[in-house]
């Protein structure tokens, strides 16, 4: 098959058509064992000769309002204990055997993510406390799309409006995934954005004889309909043949890594597997449900504790798996605010209300980890929000800096219209 | 078959549809992939006058309640008429069927729409032998203490999409979805999953189609939702605030509704003592706050007990803006994600002026007026599913599990995690496009056991009719005559080249038209 003899004269969306064909071909043929990625297909995040200085950027967000206050605790803060009778963590050297982990000498980390504490020794983590977007009120659906607009509600998402301004690196069919069956508010208006909830099942199915044409009849059924539906078959079907390719690959999780069987472990485990495969996918999002922690909280070895486990070991896992490729990848674990200082409720299943200010981590080998990155408002009730942590880093503050330093991001305006943000020194300058 | 056959074949319908959308655009007339053909497409002989009740144009103009729309004065170009009967049948419908079709032609539009709202009117014991293995459905809650919370949810779920697929009622199942997201409760294999049978069978179903305020009433009495939002302990001096907020943000005025931090504490002292004990609801005063309170414009004197809770919701159900609220979904949901204004205010109109009548404000949403504003809008999966089975004839009942595509689709009743229930808009579901292809090619090859399509289905009355026949009877069947002319030329070339009808009836419901409405 002569491709560019069938390729004169044809469209660029024509041109796809016949790479996927292209693709396929050589799966039927049966050299599926020895395909490599074509040349159209640009290996970007990874490759070491590559100019780009793009890290792959992982988001995590945790909805429902993490307490930042059980995660990363200020154990050195007495206000901390008086606040919470059952639902603070204990002090590092208290004689209790679940206890928070020393980090700096005043701020712990909760014990259930002990995984993560030697990510933060190695220089790959930092924390940023009491940190927020400021214009959040207590409304969960309301935060979230603060959060993940990036403007006061603003159409479309910070991460959509990154990719939206940043020059698409080559004909790269995927630049943003999602690791579930939808697309969250952060990716909303981005070129090339698609949900991919597993690996393994990405296609269309049916008889592979027929499947270039199905797809090619989609194509164009699709082309001239509703622009957000247009746009999800678009990169579908983009995605599909991409997908493909990936799979081709093989992939086991590396260095011993062991995935846990859980949902926040099995979506970043699909991260895992499609980041390895270097198909030029910049930003990956995934979102944790369950942290809304008002009643039975269990800091200490209920809901939370268990939560808490399963990310820490998740992200561990993940951070293992990929390895040397953590030099070129940064995660962003955020939550929609932190939650109330005091506990509320009795004490036999106390949980905590909404709050305001809250914890984010940073992880990757470009971040100035072993560090805890806060102007901490301290617990005294005089520093307090109607009983809150109060906000002294905005969130944005992080997230520009790590779009502009480490994901070649030189419009931030665009991203963040209206505000100007200060770099905290959260990450190194990618080269 | 060469690939490059094919493309050759592609090319050259690309070129020539390209060359009519050109001539088309030039000539001031619709193509066949304008977004508005997907929904009127051709119009039905009997309805190209649309008479007295109705506007003739799809240009948006502003509505009054009983002003119809006028005619702008000189439009540019001739406007494709509304195709009001199966835009109002694909709106009240999980998939309508020759039934709903033929009922529309005998009652008429207006007709129609009373006699869906008439639910318990309509004659559906047809439902009965098919939900008959669902055995938990008529149980009191006490008696589901000790079931598995997997198969209450089951169950549950079961119910609802037996039911979108097989009633009669399908206007009254298409509310009770909505009221189900609305006053949403997740499943969460708790006490409160006990629960949500009584809620849905005793809460939500008698009210649905009733007034918003006695909805209300039921909903926040129910143990299930009040469980759900923390309010089961919530008593005086340990307050959560949980319920209160989501009372006022989720169920009522909305987020904009004016009320402040201050107005969701002082609520959430109304609720105290507005418990669950297990099962059940339980009022215990001791827990009330007995406190003087201010929740917006209602001031509650010291000592109103259980009295507080009721002039709080009755205060909630009848304010402006939780009509407003109400009207903008119901206008997202079967209208326009546009949420056109001149729609919201009428519904809302109709919403205030018969006190939260549930019917009254259908009579509006639904009514030509109002669907003149229609714009395409992706089928939520558990509607995508529902429709696929039901307008393909699919013998189904509660026996199977039937919630695989679901799960697969990210839909699957009373899975959402969060208590806004699972989003209205097509910019969420439309990340998903290919598993939703990949789900319908799965159950048209009878890989998903529970799901089969039959034969009757795929061969059409004839067994080796034409494809030109088999395209148009499918076109009438699943479409009422309103497939595109473009998405009839690409499923002729697929016949023409591939003569696989389970592929083919794959491909014909993967495309535009039938994954919108």
């Amino acid at each position: 098959m002569d491709i560019e003899k069938l390729t004169v004269n044809a469209c660029s969306e024509f041109k796809d058509v016949m790479r996927r064909d292209f693709l396929k071909s050589l799966g039927r043929a049966g050299i599926a064992g020895v395909l490599s990625a074509p040349a159209w297909m640009p290996r970007l995040s990874f490759a070491a000769d590559d100019s780009s200085t793009r890290d792959l950027i992982v988001r995590i967000f945790l909805f429902g309002g993490l307490d930042g206050l059980a995660a990363c605790p200020p154990y050195d803060e007495a206000a901390y204990y008086a606040a919470r009778p059952t639902e603070a963590i204990p002090r590092p050297d208290d004689v209790a055997s679940v206890k928070a982990i020393d980090l700096d000498g005043f701020f712990g980390l909760h014990p259930a993510l002990s995984p993560l504490k030697a990510i933060y020794d190695a220089g790959d983590m930092a924390i940023v406390h009491a940190t927020g977007h400021p214009d959040v009120n207590h409304s969960h659906f309301y935060a979230r799309d603060i959060f993940e607009s990036g403007a006061s509600l603003m159409t479309g998402g910070w991460l959509g409006r990154h990719l939206a301004n940043t020059s698409e690196l080559g004909s790269v069919e995927v630049r943003a995934i999602s690791a579930a069956n939808d697309v969250p508010r952060c990716l909303h208006g981005g070129p090339k954005t698609v949900a991919i909830p597993s690996v393994d099942d990405y296609g269309l199915g049916g008889d592979a004889y027929t499947a270039s044409l199905r797809s090619s009849i989609l194509a164009n059924a699709y082309s001239g309909i509703l622009p957000a539906v247009k746009t999800g078959a678009t990169s579908g079907l983009a995605t599909a043949d991409v997908m493909e390719f990936v799979r081709s690959l093989g992939y086991s999780p590396a260095n011993g890594a062991m995935y846990p069987n859980t949902e926040v472990s099995i979506a970043l485990k699909t991260i895992a597997n499609i980041a390895k495969a270097d198909v030029g996918v910049e930003v990956a999002a995934m979102t944790a449900n369950g942290w809304d922690t008002h009643e039975s909280q269990g800091s200490l070895s209920g809901d939370l504790y268990t939560k808490l486990s399963q990310l820490g070991a998740a992200l561990a896992a993940f951070y293992t798996d990929m390895g040397s490729l953590m030099a070129r990848t940064t995660i962003i674990i955020h939550s929609e605010f932190g939650r109330r200082v005091a506990q509320n409720n009795q004490p036999s299943n106390a949980g905590t209300d909404h709050g305001y200010g809250g914890v984010m981590f940073v992880i990757g080998g470009g971040v100035n980890g072993g560090q805890v990155i806060t102007d901490w408002p301290g617990l005294d009730e005089a520093n307090l929000v109607d009983g809150n942590l109060d906000i002294t880093i905005d969130s944005r503050d992080i997230l520009a800096e790590i779009l502009q330093k480490r994901a070649g991001n030189s419009n931030l305006a665009a991203v963040f219209p209206g505000f100007t943000p200060t770099f905290r020194n959260v990450v190194q300058l990618a080269t | 078959m060469a690939v490059a056959t094919i493309f050759e074949k592609l090319t050259r319908r690309r070129f020539m549809g390209a060359v009519g959308a050109t001539a088309c655009v030039a000539a001031g007339c619709a193509t066949g992939v304008d977004p508005v053909d997907l929904v009127t497409g051709p119009t039905e002989p009997g309805d190209k006058g649309t008479g007295p009740d109705g506007p003739d144009t799809t240009t948006t103009t502003t509505v009054t309640p009983g002003v119809e729309p006028e005619t702008p004065p000189s439009p540019p170009s001739p406007p494709a008429e509304v195709d009001y009967k199966n835009l109002l049948l694909a709106r009240t419908t999980f998939g309508p069927i020759e039934f709903e079709r033929a009922l529309y032609d005998q009652l008429g539009h207006e007709g129609y729409v009373e006699y869906q709202l008439a639910w318990d009117d309509i004659d559906d014991s047809g439902m009965d032998a098919r939900l008959a293995s669902l055995d938990l459905l008529d149980e009191p809650p006490a008696n589901l203490i000790s079931t598995s919370t997997d198969e209450i949810t089951r169950q549950l779920q079961t119910n609802m999409l037996v039911r979108a697929i097989h009633s009669r009622r399908q206007l009254y199942e298409r509310m009770c979805e909505f009221w189900t997201d609305h006053f949403y409760v997740h499943a969460q294999r708790d006490v409160s999953n006990q629960q949500l049978i009584e809620n849905d069978r005793d809460n939500i179903r008698p009210n649905a189609l009733g007034t918003f305020g006695d909805l209300l009433h039921a909903v926040v009495r129910g143990p299930a939702l009040l469980t759900y939002l923390n309010n089961g302990n919530s008593r005086i001096g340990v307050t959560n605030e949980n319920f209160a907020r989501e009372l006022l943000e989720l169920h009522t005025v909305g987020v904009d509704g004016g009320y402040a931090q201050r107005d969701v504490v002082d609520l959430s002292r109304v609720l105290t003592g507005w418990n669950a004990v297990l099962t059940n609801f339980a009022w215990h005063s001791g827990y009330h706050d007995q406190g003087a309170k201010q929740v917006m414009d209602v001031s509650l004197a010291a000592n109103g007990g259980i009295n507080d809770i009721y002039t709080v919701v009755d205060y909630l159900a009848a304010h402006p803006n939780t009509a407003e609220f109400i009207a903008t979904k119901l206008v997202r949901r079967f209208i326009s994600e546009d949420v056109p204004s001149a729609v919201v205010n009428s519904v809302k109109q109709a919403f205030i002026d018969s006190d939260g009548d549930i019917k009254s404000v259908l009579r509006v949403l639904f009514s030509r007026a109002s669907l003149a504003h229609a714009t395409p809008k992706l089928k939520r999966p558990f509607h995508l599913i529902a429709s696929l089975m039901r307008q393909s004839g699919a013998e189904t009942d509660a026996a199977t599990d039937l919630m695989e595509p679901l799960y697969l689709l990210g839909h699957a009743p009373y899975e959402w995690h969060d208590p806004d229930g699972y989003p209205d808009v097509s910019t969420h579901w439309a990340g998903g496009m290919m598993a939703r292809w990949r789900v319908s090619q799965e159950i048209a090859n009878g890989l998903m056991s529970a799901y089969t399509i039959p034969d009757t289905t795929m061969e059409t009355s004839k067994p080796n009719s034409k494809v030109a026949e088999k395209i148009a009877a499918w076109n009438t069947r699943y479409f009422g005559g309103a497939l595109t002319s473009s998405e009839k030329g690409l499923l002729t070339s697929f016949a023409t080249n591939f003569p696989h009808q389970r592929e083919l009836f794959a491909t014909m419901v993967n495309m535009p038209s039938f994954q919108l409405h």
